[in-house]
């Protein structure tokens, strides 16, 4: 059973919102303004928040910054500002996602889910030695089994070298060129595009939405990395 | 066939043809008459004839001056002998003065005529006799003579004294011995019988050479087989030159005749005129067919020493005044004015001692030197003014809009036009700043709207999305609620599109550029955007794209123009058919080529794809805001790149080049 606060000042999106999330397991609560959302939270143990950023009273910016004061329930943000530096706001601020408006009901679903899973389940699971982690990806070497917010995910031995390779090695930037040497031992010659069509797929496989990754992220023109801290 | 072959000969011919009053093929009369032989036969009936008329022209001429028409044989003889025997017998006193009796011996012994002289020396009457004749059976003629001769006297002086004498010349009219009288005699008798067929000859001989030369003139400078014109080395030798050659070679043949004609009694005298006549009528007749050649072929004027001259001073002409022209445009405007200054400024002193005299200069040097103290600094200072207010016009026109004209030492307009600059700088600036202010102020609107429009499309794509997701039974429900769904995905597309569109154009995006690689970028796109095209049946084609080839740019920023690129060759593609990429270096720049084949007729030019809310085709009404080419420019644009678009019938092709960076 989750409690989920949804926080909108257009009722028809809360409404949708919750059409859509309909699960026997969440339990909704309905805010219209930022300081809905803190006072709900305060009187009520919420496990995620759906924010809009423009509304009135208290603008979802500052309904989170007071949110983290008490407590760091997952908060994913949920407005029609696209551009970059809100995203950037957002996310410093304490956001844990982000998505934009008009937004697409199923990655909000896989979002919501992703999110709760993290805080609720995985949260003080011990690392052992043979698993890689990075936010919501858990790769065993041993067991050659890789999962993205608790879901198994399948991937064929070339993409799983891929991931582990970047994976080991995240933060940094490898041209298809690298990631080729790397993983299939051998001097690249014309196969760039190989890689580059794999590590789409792999994207496809980890991400919720393979255009706007939140792990394997493109440099266009120089190569990809695993955006994380390594924990 | 052999029309053909003709045919094929013009079209040979015409090729350095660049004259085409001779545009025919020759017919072939005129093939035989361009041909050598013929035209060396005309020649030499030219040189015949022509010299025929001339003598003719003499002898007709002759013949009427002895009176051939007006009487008979005997009075015409009389006439010229008489004549002839003054010419000797002044010619004989002539050497008789010098004590030279060789010239009289020359023609008295031997010949037909005697002479006698009776004169008057010092009053002293003495007669001369060449010697004794029989004065019976002779004609006589009776003439003074006079002559004179040069001495030099006690004194050393030359002086010079005239003697008359009375000449007796006795003529045998046996003309038995050879003379100029025997020869004279001889011509009349010839000629005497040709006094009618002269003119005949004269006329038909007239008539020719002026035919020939005609002909010769027609025949000059054509070939049988070829209607081009060919210059020869000959052909090209300036006209002068050959003016010259055959002047002298005429004057020769002239002497030569002349002299031999002088000098000789004999019938060989007229062998040699003759010759010469032949030789310069030959020679006549080459000159004016190479002239007649010249003015066919238009070379005339081109192969003289003239032309050449003028030409050469053209050259040299043009250089120099280049020359002078560059050397004071690149002088700094002050040296300018200074060396015009005292290039006047001389001209001045030389007038003025000129008109002064050397002997009073010193005082006018005054004139002179006392308005080069006040007007030189002051030409000086007008060139410093003149060069700081070009320098602030340059600099501002330039776009740096913060400069300002230095205008504490300038006075009166110049300080005026100097301030006025500044303020036109300023004014511009703040033009300027409006102008983004207001560009930017656009941008925000844009983005405000586009957020507020977004939270009811949001509501409107969700319930439209449950709607269909409800079970129903009407299917009309079911298609119209689809439409909603397809059309609000539309709308928040094309939102997108303009938010972005504005944001490119009015310039208010980040614009972070760094070293890239353009080949990893297009294989990144391409895995993108394989599945994409294969599951819409298009081929996505791609040689090895060059991975080294580097430029700067925006990363993100470059994958929203391919982003947009790629989409657009996807969604506009005729289904079935491939999208060609490449990846080239030309030229200092790398060029990123696209070049799909349109679903649609490209009913536009490349222009107006590229403007806003443009699609293939203005009657289609289909996904994609139309935007999408525009931002792909504008971005390209904010990173130093240009985009070209080609449309060549249905071949859409787009190129986006940016400078090749290390």
């Amino acid at each position: 059973m989750y409690n989920i606060l949804i926080c909108d000042d257009e009722k028809d999106i809360v409404n949708a919102l919750k059409i859509y999330l309909a699960d026997s397991n969440y339990t909704f609560f309905e805010g219209s303004t930022g300081q809905d959302a803190v006072d709900i939270i305060k009187n009520n143990e919420i496990h995620l928040v759906l924010l809009d950023i423009m509304m009135p009273v208290m603008d979802g910016i500052s309904a989170m910054v007071e949110i983290r004061k008490i407590s760091n329930v997952p908060i994913i943000l949920l407005t029609a500002k696209s551009e970059d530096n809100d995203k950037v706001l957002g996310l410093t601020v304490g956001a844990d996602d982000y998505i934009t408006k008009p937004f697409n009901p199923i990655e909000v679903m896989a979002r919501v889910r992703s999110q709760l899973r993290r805080y609720m389940q995985l949260g003080g699971t011990e690392v052992k030695s043979s698993v890689l982690r990075i936010k919501g990806i858990e790769l065993d070497d041993n067991a050659k089994i890789v999962t993205v917010d608790g879901d198994e995910v399948s991937l064929t031995p070339i993409e799983f070298d891929i991931l582990k390779f970047l994976m080991e090695n995240c933060n940094k930037v490898y041209s298809p060129k690298d990631i080729y040497r790397a993983v299939w031992k051998d001097s690249p010659v014309g196969s760039e595009n190989t890689v580059a069509v794999h590590i789409r797929h792999v994207r496809e496989k980890i991400e919720i939405n393979p255009n706007e990754p939140r792990y394997l992220k493109v440099v266009w023109g120089q190569g990809y990395k695993i955006e994380g801290d390594n924990k | 066939m052999s029309k053909n072959i003709n045919d094929d000969k013009i079209v040979l011919e015409n090729i350095d043809n660049n004259n085409d009053n001779i545009g025919k093929t020759p017919s072939k009369i005129m093939k035989i008459l361009y041909r050598l032989p013929s035209k060396i036969i005309a020649v030499i009936l030219f040189v015949i004839m022509s010299v025929t008329a001339v003598a003719s022209i003499f002898g007709a001429t002759f013949m009427v001056s002895e009176h051939y028409y007006s009487k008979n044989i005997e009075e015409v003889k009389n006439d010229i002998f008489e004549r002839n025997a003054y010419i000797e017998a002044e010619r004989g006193f002539e050497s008789f003065l010098r004590d030279d009796f060789r010239y009289i011996d020359s023609i008295t012994h031997g010949g037909n005529i005697d002479i006698e002289y009776f004169i008057e020396i010092d009053d002293v009457k003495s007669t001369y006799v060449t010697k004794n004749i029989d004065k019976t059976n002779a004609t006589i003629y009776e003439f003074d003579v006079d002559s004179s001769i040069s001495y030099e006297d006690e004194n050393g002086e030359w002086t010079s004294k005239w003697y008359v004498a009375t000449a007796k010349v006795y003529l045998d009219e046996s003309l038995a011995n050879y003379d100029s009288f025997y020869i004279l005699n001889k011509i009349v008798n010839e000629t005497w019988g040709m006094k009618v067929s002269i003119w005949i000859i004269f006329g038909i001989s007239v008539v020719s050479t002026i035919g020939l030369f005609v002909l010769l003139m027609f025949m000059a400078g054509r070939k049988p087989s070829e209607k081009k014109k060919i210059n020869t080395w000959f052909n090209k030798i300036p006209l002068e030159i050959i003016l010259a050659a055959i002047a002298f070679a005429v004057f020769m043949l002239y002497a030569m005749s002349y002299e031999s004609f002088i000098y000789s009694n004999s019938a060989q005298a007229f062998i040699v005129p003759v010759i010469g006549a032949l030789g310069i009528s030959a020679i006549f007749a080459l000159l004016s067919m190479e002239i007649a050649k010249r003015v066919k072929n238009g070379t005339i004027f081109k192969y003289t020493l003239i032309h050449y001259l003028v030409l050469g001073l053209i050259i040299v002409g043009k250089f120099t005044g280049k020359l002078f022209k560059t050397a004071f445009v690149n002088m700094p405007l002050i040296w300018k004015s200074v060396s015009v200054y005292w290039g006047i400024s001389l001209v001045y002193l030389l007038l003025l001692a000129i008109s002064s005299g050397l002997e009073y200069f010193s005082y006018f040097i005054l004139l002179w030197v006392l308005p080069n103290i006040v007007l030189f600094p002051l030409v000086v200072y007008l060139a410093i003014v003149l060069k700081r207010l070009l320098k602030g016009s340059d600099i501002i026109s330039h776009g740096n809009l913060n400069y300002e004209v230095d205008t504490k030492h300038m006075v009166w307009e110049f300080k005026q036009a100097g301030d006025n600059l500044n303020a036109m700088s300023i004014g511009m600036a703040k033009a300027v700043e409006e102008g983004m202010k207001s560009e930017r102020f656009k941008t925000e609107l844009i983005t405000n709207v586009s957020h507020d429009i977004k939270t009811p499309l949001t509501s409107i794509i969700n319930y439209a999305d449950l709607i269909s997701k409800e079970p129903c039974d009407n299917t009309k429900i079911t298609e119209y609620s689809e439409v909603l769904h397809r059309q609000s995905e539309r709308l928040k597309k094309l939102i997108e599109d303009l938010v972005e569109a504005s944001k490119a154009t009015s310039g208010t995006v980040d614009v972070n550029l760094q070293p890239l690689k353009v080949g990893v970028m297009i294989t990144q796109i391409m895995a993108e955007y394989e599945s994409k095209y294969d599951n819409a049946n298009l081929k996505l084609i791609c040689n090895n794209p060059n991975e080294n080839l580097k430029i700067s740019a925006d990363g993100k920023l470059l994958f929203r123009v391919f982003d947009n690129l790629f989409s657009n060759a996807f969604k506009y593609s005729l289904e079935g058919t491939r999208v060609y990429v490449s990846v080239e270096e030309i030229a200092s720049e790398v060029v990123v080529t696209l070049k799909n084949t349109s679903r649609y007729e490209l009913n536009m030019s490349a222009e107006s794809l590229m403007e806003r809310f443009v699609r293939g085709d203005l009657s289609r009404n289909s996904e994609g805001s139309g935007l999408g080419l525009s931002i792909a420019k504008s971005l390209t644009e904010l990173q130093n790149g240009k985009i070209d678009l080609t449309v060549d019938g249905d071949l859409f092709k787009v190129a986006v080049k940016f400078k090749k960076i290390q």
